[in-house]
């Protein structure tokens, strides 16, 4: 039987009707299947229970200095508890993550504490001579990390500009180490008297953990690709993992307890970005 | 039932399809080397029967997931060989895939006009390979849990559209309930649909042209009923006692058999074993080797490039020299990923920490099974919370955690871990036990005890030991020791024996070997409920009869004469004196100036040191499965 000539309207109009119908079904299963990136969704809700250290916003955990003090220089696992929010639940008091925190040493610790604007010089006053230029150049870090930290508790950002302004003075107080000025400027990170790090690998997240080589060489590494990691955090030229552990800011709140400020980041990325 | 049958055709037309599908022409006669295909469908179909199976008692969400599965392995009927066949035929699965792609491509069977057909059977390998990476999740255990989220972290690098993949599929920036559900409809849901779609696509193009026949005069041609269905049943019957065979040989039958459950998901517990299934180790170990920001590379553009090469074998195939050169790229291909697996499997093999994971992996498994028998059931919260607050799991990561920088448990950190430094202090394995008091006694200065400790070493005990305890009668040693425990009431022990009077006697007037003044009494004070006056009534006081008197006061005037230096052993090794110790060993009745360990007081959380405690102390399991338990955690 011949197919019925029909007008190319007629045709045109059924398949329209027919790609219609499933229409809403579509777009409503696919709507529930994109819900996870709706901003309001995506955006993390800052757990509940952190501990703001001055205008600083974000989750800052307390965490147990004795437990550091009983460490010594080794790093120690810390949990990071809070209401974990999954879907429909909340569950209270859950552990969210966890950090690495490791103290550098207890003369920058020391220091960290007392800090107050004119400690450099009178430490390095009673200093005897001959280890002044390398008690400078170490506590000068923590000095500069202190003054960074401080204005990003005040809710600001540390700009280059404030780098070069605080060179500058420094070179001009202290001229006689300007060259340890120049050098402390120009590195990338200036550690305080402790080394928080977030203990998810960057590589794909699994937990790092501590251990020493066998040429006794401390440093973090990653069970499942073997991703190394220096104790600064720094990853090893043949790692997997894009960038080296993820550093996270700490702080001291009113009572004088050890805080950080807990951020997970993109795993896989050499840029450090917020999840 | 012919009339019925003629009636049922004349409605139908099932007569017809039925020849049409059964007289397939076999051109060559019928070969093993066809039934590939055949077994895959059957495969599939166990798939499906068991998945239905599983389905009905299932529950994807965080808080259930882990607790239905292990309800389907360990309480219902049969729910281990369910969860067995399901879980060994779904790696059969990938292996007769392989199978059946060398075969489909050394006899040239995807050369025109078949391309699309051999395209189809590439995107099924694909669905297949998407359905075991979701299921992998689907039972939240520790090894899932934690693949999962290195496989989607890998999934997040895919350039441009990386993050919005790894959040869709993840169903937000964290895993949980709705990682779940979302893996729970791709696996049970769309890709099965799309299996089947593709599947009668499959099925349906290779009718159109006909079986591909790589020596069509072999034999004379036939047709598919009944030789090659034959062959085909042959080939399924083995596939089904070969993953039956190596069910039991790998895992056993049973509950504690079939396909494997780990402990339940915990974000918050790092999983040192994290590995990808056998047939997907070869990626694993390939991602090893790109360095930094080359990742990329390793886990997506060279994946998809030989992806790409096999779409295209086709058009390479057409000419004989290009068919050769696809034979050497597939088991090229098949080779290296042989060798990658082998690599991967050898690191580990090498790697200690890996063994010590996995040991304590099965370890955890095998407890929350007990913990929840024991509970009759799991609380709502789900089984983590068993798991979290079990002092035979918690007890060593505790001591790992908080004594290990200086203790030691049978020579490691509690978890089977060897420090590179040497101990300063104590091997607790034996804490508190006969063993522990005779050695105490006799070797004191060994490095068991006192010897690992600078302080300790050349302190008091260990020169006593060394002067006295060694002189000592086996009897004396034994009498002290039931005495010791007979203040100590140690429930990991047996009751103290009779000779503890001895023992007492020993402790305070010494013996032909130990001088009076050097005996134990002079350094160290013990109160003893009998003698204490101040834990007595006074009608209680007035009934003691005149030879309890005279040793009451005996003691009191010991007690009066001591100096006191050592530690004071009243219940020593009891719970309450191990709390003491934890919390302030400092403490004047303990070790004031000797003292090395810090005040745990405010340092442990009060479960987490009543797990220290109760691990330490040997404390017993509750549960009827306690035998085997003591076996493998002692192991």
């Amino acid at each position: 039987m011949e197919p019925p000539r029909r007008s190319f309207l007629y045709k045109a109009f059924t398949l329209v009707v027919g790609a219609v119908l499933p229409l809403p079904a579509i777009a409503a299963a696919i709507a529930g299947l994109m819900n996870p990136l709706r901003p309001v969704v995506r955006q993390k809700q800052a757990p509940s229970g952190s501990v703001p250290i001055g205008k600083d916003v974000g989750y800052f955990a307390t965490l147990d200095k004795e437990a550091l003090q009983r460490a010594g220089g080794d790093p120690v696992r810390f949990a990071i508890i809070a209401d974990r929010k999954d879907a429909w639940n909340v569950y209270p008091k859950s552990q969210i993550g966890a950090v690495w925190v490791q103290k550098i040493s207890q003369s920058r610790l020391d220091f960290e504490q007392n800090w107050k604007p004119a400690l450099l010089k009178s430490v390095l006053d009673k200093a005897p001579t001959d280890q002044k230029a390398s008690i400078f150049e170490d506590l000068l870090e923590v000095e500069f990390s202190i003054l960074k930290r401080q204005k990003e508790q005040d809710g600001k950002e540390w700009m280059p500009a404030d780098g070069e302004k605080t060179r500058a003075r420094y070179a001009k107080e202290f001229s006689q180490y300007k060259d340890a000025v120049d050098r402390i400027a120009a590195k990338p990170v200036w550690e305080g008297a402790f080394r928080v790090f977030n203990h998810s690998c960057p590589h794909a997240g699994c937990a790092v953990d501590f251990k020493k080589d066998d040429s006794g060489k401390p440093g973090y590494f990653c069970p499942c690709h073997d991703s190394v990691f220096a104790a600064d955090g720094a990853r090893s030229e043949s790692s997997p993992s894009p960038r080296g552990l993820d550093r996270l800011r700490y702080g001291y709140n009113a009572s004088q307890s050890l805080c950080v400020k807990f951020q997970e980041f993109k795993a896989g990325h050499a840029e450090q970005e917020t999840q | 039932m012919k009339p019925f049958l003629t009636w049922l055709d004349q409605r139908t037309g099932y007569k017809a399809l039925m020849i049409e599908s059964l007289n397939e022409r076999v051109p060559g006669g019928a070969r093993w080397r066809y039934v590939w295909g055949s077994t895959l469908v059957f495969a599939f179909a166990m798939q499906v029967i068991t998945g239905l199976g599983l389905w009905m008692s299932y529950s994807p969400s965080s808080t259930t997931a882990w607790e239905s599965v292990y309800y389907i392995q360990h309480e219902m009927w049969m729910g281990w060989l369910l969860r067995g066949i399901h879980h060994f035929m779904a790696q059969a699965m990938i292996v007769l895939m392989a199978l059946h792609m060398i075969q489909v491509v050394v006899d040239g069977a995807y050369r025109a006009p078949r391309e699309v057909n051999f395209w189809l059977g590439l995107i099924l390998l694909q669905i297949v390979l998407g359905l075991s990476l979701t299921g992998y999740l689907l039972p939240w255990d520790q090894k899932g849990y934690w693949a999962t989220k290195v496989a989607t972290n890998i999934a997040g690098i895919t350039p441009v559209i990386g993050t919005e993949i790894q959040q869709i599929a993840i169903g937000g920036s964290s895993y949980g309930h709705h990682t779940l559900t979302r893996f729970f409809m791709l696996h049970a849901g769309l890709l099965p649909i799309l299996l089947v779609a593709f599947l009668a696509a499959h099925v349906y193009v290779f009718r159109r042209h006909g079986l591909h026949a790589p020596n069509p005069i072999y034999r004379p041609d036939t047709t598919f009923w009944p030789d090659q269905v034959l062959r085909d049943a042959i080939a399924c019957l083995a596939v089904l006692v070969a993953v039956v065979l190596v069910m039991w040989k790998l895992r056993g039958f049973g509950p504690e058999g079939g396909a494997e459950l780990g402990a339940p998901a915990n974000p918050s517990e790092e999983y040192n074993a994290a590995r990808p299934e056998w047939y997907f180790l070869f990626l694993f170990q390939f991602l090893k080797y790109f360095p930094g920001t080359k990742e990329v590379y390793g886990a997506i553009y060279i994946p998809g490039l030989a992806m790409l090469a096999l779409f295209l074998m086709p058009f390479i195939g057409k000419s004989t020299a290009g068919h050769r050169a696809n034979i050497v790229f597939l088991f090229g291909l098949l080779a290296g990923a042989g060798f990658l697996t082998f690599e991967a499997m050898k690191a580990d093999a090498k790697n200690p920490g890996y063994a010590r994971a996995v040991h304590q992996a099965e370890l955890e498994s095998r407890r929350i099974v007990q913990l929840v028998k024991t509970k009759g059931g799991i609380p709502p919260e789900g089984a983590n919370g068993l798991l979290r607050q079990d002092f035979v799991v918690q007890g060593p990561k505790i001591f790992a955690r908080s004594c290990a920088s200086c203790h030691r448990y049978r020579g490691t950190n509690g978890l089977g871990e060897e420090s590179k430094e040497a101990a300063v202090a104590s091997d607790l394995e034996s804490f508190g036990t006969r063993e522990w008091l005779k050695g105490m006694i006799t070797e004191a200065g060994h490095k068991k005890y006192f010897g690992a400790s600078p302080k300790h070493k050349s302190g008091e005990m260990a020169a006593w030991s060394k002067k006295y305890g060694t002189k000592m009668t086996p009897a004396e040693v034994s009498a002290v020791v039931e005495f010791m425990m007979s203040s100590s009431g140690r429930k990991d022990e047996n009751p103290a024996g009779l000779e503890f009077q001895a023992g007492e006697k020993f402790f305070l007037e010494g013996s032909e070997n130990v001088p009076a003044e050097s005996t134990c009494i002079t350094c160290h004070s013990m109160t003893l409920k009998r003698y204490d006056r101040k834990s007595m009534s006074k009608e209680a006081l007035a009934s003691i009869g005149a030879e309890r008197k005279a040793a009451m006061e005996a003691w009191e005037a010991a007690l009066e004469a001591s100096s006191g230096v050592g530690p004071d052993l009243t219940e020593y090794a009891s719970e309450a004196w191990l709390r003491k110790m934890i919390d302030n060993p400092g403490k004047d009745t303990l070790y004031p100036e000797t003292n090395a360990m810090p005040a745990f007081e405010k340092s442990l959380s009060a479960t987490d040191k009543q797990m220290l405690i109760d691990w330490l102390l040997h404390k017993p399991f509750e549960g009827e499965v306690k035998e085997t338990a003591e076996t493998v955690i002692h192991e």
